[in-house]
């Protein structure tokens, strides 16, 4: 996987996924189970991140 | 509660022990960095072991209990952002760090830029900004120790966990506190989870129901300043001085990486915290401080010796910590503000060091009542401001160093000083203009390299 690659799929994916998604909820106002949808994102972006990084690990062990 | 705390803190004291067998601490490379040998598995422990710090375990739902759910976007955002950055960047700093002999972040500036001036210059702002991530941890300490409710006095007490993370250090260098960590981290997830669950299963067990949403942030938190802060911690929590010295730790990129992938899913432990601190809320505790939230909801749902086994966890989490910006704090003195020692007597010196270190952290936990995600903000203004430094270093790029110097002032003085003077720039963190400012000056006096 090239090097650019890797980086989208480990940093970009992530950062989209933590950052840019920030003003998206705030225009939303919602909640789940009492809490900001978004704190509630942010969990689910915790697996979703270790698996990109796994993913990048994985490409650079093949390689 | 009393029996299982000390018993678990006596078995920190053993493994730290037991992690010095078969190998020398008397030289300064072997006491500070291990000798670069680590593998996944100490490396992973002691990388997260000095990434949920008691300002986590503590200060987290203590946040949430002081402010509601404002703060928890960033607090969370740039932690777990940090791991994608640090797989990406510690193999880097890594590689610059073995190429240079280095044991501390301005090692590595000295080989790269050769000044003296702004190794000296980096040492002194990285020590000025460890003092309040080492107050914090005392807090966080005291915490924990009076609410053991032993009858004596609360210096004493915090004493004694000055004396307990010295002895660490004493013991076997970095060694300790990677071992330790092992056992800190099994604690605190085992006691977050325990807490966690007791809150789920309590009576009214609703601690979020869907009627009685938290709290929201009294001074609600805006896009600007999460997303600016989440950069400027994500960036800056990769070039801590402590953590540069746990990357040193490690034995090859490929460790680091392997590491990095695994660390965001410690994380776990967050949601099962804002539930702690939903309970914490929606229950009248009685808190001597919102600090106080998770030892109080754990000493109302668990019994007395699992309540040991969480506070335990809490007392480590902070004796690791403190153990780790000791072991970064030391060399800095030994290696960059005195140079010219031996390698035994720079192991010898930066004892003595480390102990005044902890002595005036245990002394500013007396003075200070300030909410650990306050300190926390403040560290970060500071130390992140190596950072265009450290990109310049592993991209072989060749700047003038009085650039980089005058790049660190100026960030410092900018992040701060927006900071203490309160303005508003549209809620953009202080620190992050700090940094632009900082990576301005230092990109301008760049001679040539790989960026351009």
């Amino acid at each position: 996987m090239r090097p650019r690659l890797r980086l989208a799929i480990g940093l970009g994916i992530p950062f989209v996924a933590i950052v840019a998604t920030i003003p998206v909820f705030s225009w939303l106002h919602m909640t789940v189970f009492g809490l900001p949808a978004q704190i509630v994102w942010l969990f689910a972006c915790i697996p979703l991140t270790s698996l990109c990084l796994a993913v990048c690990l994985a490409f650079e062990n093949r390689e | 509660m009393t029996f299982m705390f000390a018993g678990l803190i006596v078995l920190s004291l053993v493994l730290a022990v037991v992690s010095r067998r078969g190998h020398a601490v008397g030289r300064a490379e072997d006491f500070f960095v291990a000798g670069g040998q680590f593998g996944v598995v100490l490396f992973f422990f002691l990388a997260v072991g000095e990434t949920y710090s008691v300002g986590t375990v503590l200060g987290f739902p203590g946040g949430m209990v002081a402010h509601g759910t404002g703060f928890v976007s960033w607090f969370l955002g740039y932690i777990l952002l940090s791991f994608p950055v640090g797989y990406f960047l510690y193999p880097l700093i890594w590689r610059a760090g073995r190429l240079h002999g280095a044991v501390t972040l301005p090692d590595m500036f000295r080989g790269h830029f050769r000044s003296r001036g702004l190794e000296v210059l980096l040492t002194v702002a990285s020590i000025l900004f460890l003092v309040p991530l080492g107050v914090m941890q005392c807090i966080g300490l005291n915490t924990v120790l009076h609410d053991l409710g032993w009858p004596v006095p609360p210096l004493l007490l915090a004493g004694v966990g000055g004396g307990l993370a010295f002895t660490y250090i004493a013991i076997s260098g970095i060694r300790a506190p990677a071992y330790v960590a092992v056992l800190k981290d099994v604690l605190v997830m085992a006691a977050i989870l325990m807490t966690g669950l007791a809150c789920l299963a309590a009576p009214q067990a609703a601690a979020l129901p869907p009627s009685a949403p938290m709290p929201a942030a009294p001074a609600p938190v805006s896009d600007v300043f999460a997303i600016s802060t989440i950069l400027l911690q994500a960036l800056g929590f990769c070039v801590v001085p402590q953590t540069c010295a746990t990357v040193f730790t490690a034995r090859s990129p490929r460790t680091i990486r392997r590491a990095q992938a695994a660390m965001p899913l410690y994380m776990v432990m967050f949601p099962f915290l804002t539930v702690i601190a939903g309970f914490a809320l929606h229950h009248d505790l009685h808190l001597a401080s919102p600090n106080d939230a998770f030892l109080a909801v754990s000493r109302a749902l668990l019994p007395g010796w699992a309540a040991g086994v969480v506070m335990a966890g809490a007392a480590l989490s902070a004796l690791v910590v403190l153990t780790g910006i000791c072991l970064a704090l030391g060399p800095l003195v030994t290696r960059n503000l005195v140079p010219g020692l031996n390698s035994r007597a720079q192991a010898s010196w930066a004892k003595l060091v480390m102990a005044a270190y902890l002595l005036l952290s245990i002394a500013g936990a007396a003075r200070s009542t300030a909410l650990m995600v306050a300190i926390n903000n403040l560290f970060y203004f500071g130390v992140t401001q190596s950072f265009p430094g450290v990109i310049a270093i592993v991209t072989a790029t060749r700047i003038r160093p009085g650039f980089v110097a005058a790049g660190l002032i100026a960030g410092d003085a900018v992040g701060v000083g927006l900071h203490e003077a309160g303005f508003g720039l549209g809620g953009m963190n202080p620190g992050l203009i700090g940094l632009a400012v900082n990576a301005v000056i230092v990109f301008a006096g760049r001679k040539e390299g790989l960026l351009f």
